[in-house]
């Protein structure tokens, strides 16, 4: 295991772990406003829709243009179906289908 | 008579977590096996998963930790990521009030998007249907039980899907690259657009992900994760401005 790694792991263990314990100790029963609670659930929306979009199209620093159009296509078609079936597998199921479909249908 | 009111009551939240074992299960595969398509190792993503214990932030780690991207933008990630646990947590500490100091420390570990509905919703449900009166004495600590009846099962779950899900990923036979790639992104894709309903929310996730290309771009660093900040604090405050118009 890489040292760097592990120790960012722990890092982020400990991060975690203090928006866990600190409410359990200090804050039980607080109850924030609607609007801070509507706030971290956008914010939370926006860093999963940018990770998914940078961990899906880019490897490090680069854009991965030739595999660009059929990773957007398999992704776009997995959300809608998911959206329209309220079914996150059978989004999964028809992405993972057209994503190694279509390179080789685009060939 | 105590030891066994406590035992059944990490019985019950046992039973009553079964829905996020089933749910658990195929995430944290899916986690498993795109760790390995990363470049950790077992122990490294085993490891996170009983650390962090939260597939969103462990899931916006994987790239940046396998490309070396710095500590501190990892760091500042899961933070900002797991903020809504604060919020849950504070509501779900109300309930164990009166529990020993050392266990609400370890069970804190345990607090989740997914393990933290089905115990509040039944701790609302039971203190609406008792008076104040006949609430027992230790319902702190039975209330802790049942908690850690959800959590630490769930728990062990996640940690072991995460594991077998890695297991896995060594089997798979070459020219299914793109399939493990899309794996974990694809799966809180689908699993987004069925939670986000709202039409708010909506916009600001699509936005934001046409955004974090463009952020990408400018600065392989921070960029994304500035676009994601400023477009989520647009958004609210956009949103806060047309209600009060209206």
């Amino acid at each position: 295991m890489d040292t760097t790694r592990v120790l960012t792991i722990v890092g982020m263990g400990l991060m975690t772990y203090l928006t866990r314990v600190v409410p359990q100790l200090y804050l039980a029963g607080r109850r924030f406003p609607a609007a801070f609670d509507r706030y971290l659930r956008y914010l939370a929306y926006t860093l999963m829709t940018s990770i998914i979009a940078t961990s899906l199209f880019f490897v490090g620093a680069k854009f991965e243009l030739a595999a660009a159009p059929s990773r957007g296509l398999a992704l776009l078609a997995a959300v809608l179906a998911a959206y329209w079936s309220r079914s996150a597998p059978l989004g999964l199921a028809l992405g993972l289908v057209l994503v190694v479909a279509l390179p080789w249908l685009m060939r | 008579m105590v030891n066994r009111i406590t035992r059944a009551s990490f019985l019950a939240g046992a039973k009553a977590a079964v829905p996020i074992w089933i749910a658990f299960i195929p995430t944290s595969f899916a986690m498993g096996i795109a760790a390995k398509v990363h470049g950790l190792a077992l122990g490294e993503i085993v490891l996170m998963s009983m650390l962090v214990y939260a597939g969103p932030a462990q899931f916006a780690a994987l790239e940046p930790l396998a490309t070396g991207r710095p500590v501190l933008q990892i760091l500042a990630t899961t933070f900002l990521i797991n903020l809504r646990f604060l919020i849950m947590s504070a509501a779900i500490a109300a309930y164990f009030r009166g529990a020993k100091r050392v266990r609400l420390l370890f069970g804190s570990q345990f607090i989740s998007a997914s393990s933290f509905i089905i115990p509040f919703t039944h701790f609302q449900k039971q203190a609406a249907g008792s008076a104040a009166a006949d609430v027992a004495e230790n319902s702190g600590e039975h209330n802790l039980r049942y908690f850690l009846g959800v959590g630490l099962t769930s728990f062990v779950v996640w940690v072991t899907g995460s594991a077998v899900g890695y297991w896995a990923a060594l089997g798979v036979p070459a020219g299914f690259d793109e399939a493990l790639k899309f794996i974990l992104p694809g799966y809180f894709a689908c699993m987004l657009a069925v939670e986000i309903r709202e039409r708010t929310a909506q916009w600001i996730s699509a936005a934001s992900f046409f955004a974090a290309l463009l952020g990408m771009m400018l600065n392989p660093n921070w960029g994304w994760l500035v676009t994601a900040l400023v477009i989520a604090t647009a958004g609210w405050m956009a949103e806060k401005w047309i209600r009060r118009e209206s």
